[in-house]
């Protein structure tokens, strides 16, 4: 399932770019995917992220993803 | 009952507007809070800070506001972050909230702000004086 990733702050910060495309059916799939391919510097960051999917909040990483999903990847929150 | 301004602006922040916009006469106290970019932060001189947002953080200030001012000791809330490059001594969070009595406008002020900081995709990074940077609570 072809799934849009976009980073975030800390996040974009660790992987170098905004957005990019990736194949996978589940958050988790998708998860371990992302710290496999951009190394140490965001499988460190990504233990600590929340995810929203399609606009919605979820920290559950069995969530299947529909193709086309837009997957965004938010570290913690620093306002204030 | 009423959230008179639930911002995200990259615009200069005046807690003094926030006061003025929640007053109403029904309303014995205003407590206001300005959170302020400060020069040191774990024993390090800090020069400069960004805060950027998530698209959804307009929504999300403003479904803050309104949920405390549903609260029916609540008179009226105002809130605003501000994104961008900020210097120190800038206003980075101004809120202020009326209440009938100080105790609740005291304990809604705090809650809003603990809330914002909670809740608001809002990310702030840090430069340090000797040049080092950092995304603040990003391991």
């Amino acid at each position: 399932m072809p799934v849009t990733v976009r980073y975030f702050a800390g996040a974009r910060a660790a992987v170098g770019v905004d957005t990019e495309t990736r194949e996978a059916g589940t958050l988790a799939e998708l998860v371990g995917q992302l710290a496999d391919a951009h190394g140490e510097r965001l499988e460190r960051v990504l233990p600590a992220c929340s995810f929203l999917v399609d606009g919605t909040s979820t920290r559950d990483r069995a969530l299947v993803l529909a193709p086309g999903s837009v997957v965004d990847v938010l570290p913690p929150f620093a306002g204030g | 009952m009423e959230t008179i301004l639930a911002r995200v602006t990259e615009e200069p922040l005046s807690v003094a507007e926030h006061e003025a916009a929640v007053a109403d006469k029904a309303a014995g106290a205003v407590v206001s809070f300005a959170g302020v970019v400060r020069d040191h932060d774990g024993g390090r001189s800090v020069t400069e800070l960004e805060y950027t947002g998530h698209p959804s953080a307009p929504e999300l200030i403003a479904e803050i506001a309104a949920e405390f001012a549903a609260r029916p000791e609540v008179q009226a809330v105002a809130v605003s972050h501000r994104i961008g490059l900020l210097g120190i001594g800038d206003v980075a969070l101004a809120c202020a909230v009326s209440a009938a009595h100080r105790g609740q406008a005291f304990t809604a002020c705090a809650e809003l702000v603990d809330e914002v900081k909670a809740r608001l995709p809002i990310w702030k990074r840090q430069v340090f004086s000797d040049g080092e940077e950092e995304w603040v609570a990003c391991p």
